[in-house]
């Protein structure tokens, strides 16, 4: 007997109208061909290509504190987007602690909220009290909210905060909490102007 | 030879043993745009169907994912993604090569041996009249894709493309017409399995 020991004429599974199974025998037989077109990607060269968004730039924005705890947006390759969409993005929301990786994927935020992330973080890097002064920024179509706790002259207590599933009717709530060096602000802020830019 | 079963670049050998089409690729009807075939092997004979079918699902645009093994014991599959024709072609084959990519990282599945393929709607559609089939220029990119697939399967493209028509029908009509008659031969190649050997 060959290894066959599955009959399925047909199954549905989750998201897939139909998946047809047909078992080794008869199956159709390729041959290699001479022309061979196919390119191999390589996933350090597709990596350094980046995942592009609609407008043609990847980007990945991060938060990292010493801690080892951070908070990041990672673009996500996307052939659906429309061009007239430009100012949307979608991405990957990623939690990090040392003990846990939480990432929520495929979130849509626009222009102005990444916008105002970086402004918020600039001025958090040089404003004494920025827990007093600086407004939380919220992404309600990702469900996402950046707020500031407490500050030290050197640093800055950021808790993000993540609604963990969309489309529940009761939202639960997921979020890290970290302290992040002025400069650290500074350098992310600046990093994700210029990836805007 | 059919024209998917040319251009793959799979062993000597190398059998179809599933195909999975995706919601997407009814709803697309657009008659331009691109395809990115993506074909991943698997080592060790691990499931490519259950691997092809997860990865599958963290691609926006899939339309469709095809299964098999190769004599050496190897298992592959194949997706399909779909780009409007508003993107630049580089660009879009960057973006599904990174969504693959992203794909197979999120479900651990190895990208050590990932080839990729792209094809214009136009080159789909020249795949065709190559198989003596008749005028396929309504039809969608998806659609296109199946038709091509189902050739996979040992189907007479000529013989499919005739009966995807009908003279009385126009619009949605002929395009849900075509898209049952796409289902009904996948069905019937997958109703043809014989039975497992005895002993």
């Amino acid at each position: 007997m060959g290894a066959l020991d599955r009959l399925c004429t047909s199954r549905l599974q989750p998201g897939v109208r139909q998946l047809w199974i047909h078992l080794d025998f008869g199956s159709p037989r390729f041959g290699r061909a001479g022309f061979g077109p196919a390119q191999t990607v390589q996933p350090a060269a597709a990596s350094a290509l980046a995942p592009t968004w609609v407008d043609g730039g990847g980007m990945e924005i991060r938060l990292l504190a010493g801690s080892g705890a951070a908070f990041a947006l990672i673009s996500v390759p996307d052939l659906s987007g429309h061009p007239d969409a430009s100012d949307n993005y979608l991405v990957d929301v990623e939690l990090l602690s040392p003990d846990r990786l939480v990432r929520y994927l495929a979130r849509t935020v626009d222009r102005s909220f990444l916008e105002d992330l970086a402004n918020s973080w600039m001025r958090c890097a040089h404003e004494a009290h920025p827990e007093h002064t600086v407004a939380t920024i919220e992404e309600s179509t990702a469900g996402l909210a950046c707020v500031i706790t407490a500050s030290t002259p050197f640093s800055v207590s950021v808790e993000i905060l993540v609604f963990a599933d969309l489309e529940a009717d009761v939202q639960e709530q997921d979020g890290i909490a970290f302290d992040i060096s002025r400069t650290s602000l500074i350098d992310a802020a600046h990093s994700l102007q210029e990836q805007l830019t | 030879m059919s024209y998917l079963g040319a251009v793959l670049d799979l062993d000597e050998g190398a059998r179809l043993t599933g195909v999975g089409i995706q919601p997407l690729a009814s709803e697309i009807t657009s008659t331009d745009g691109y395809a990115f075939a993506h074909i991943i092997r698997m080592p060790h004979g691990d499931d490519a169907s259950d691997a092809g079918s997860a990865v599958t699902a963290f691609l926006t645009t899939a339309i469709a994912c095809f299964s098999g093994n190769e004599p050496g014991g190897d298992t592959w599959f194949v997706i399909v993604q779909y780009a409007p024709s508003h993107f630049d072609p580089e660009l879009a084959d960057n973006t599904a090569d990174a969504a693959i990519l992203r794909a197979l990282g999120l479900t651990r599945v190895s990208d050590s041996d990932v080839s990729s393929l792209a094809f214009t709607a136009e080159e789909l559609r020249d795949a065709y009249p190559a198989a003596g089939a008749g005028d396929v220029e309504v039809w969608s990119v998806p659609d296109l894709v199946v038709g091509l697939l189902i050739e996979l399967t040992n189907a007479d493209l000529q013989e499919l493309v005739e009966s995807s028509s009908h003279p009385a029908l126009t619009g949605e009509d002929l395009v849900e017409h075509r898209q049952q008659r796409l289902h009904v031969a996948l069905h019937a190649w997958a109703a043809t399995y014989e039975g497992p050997e005895s002993g």
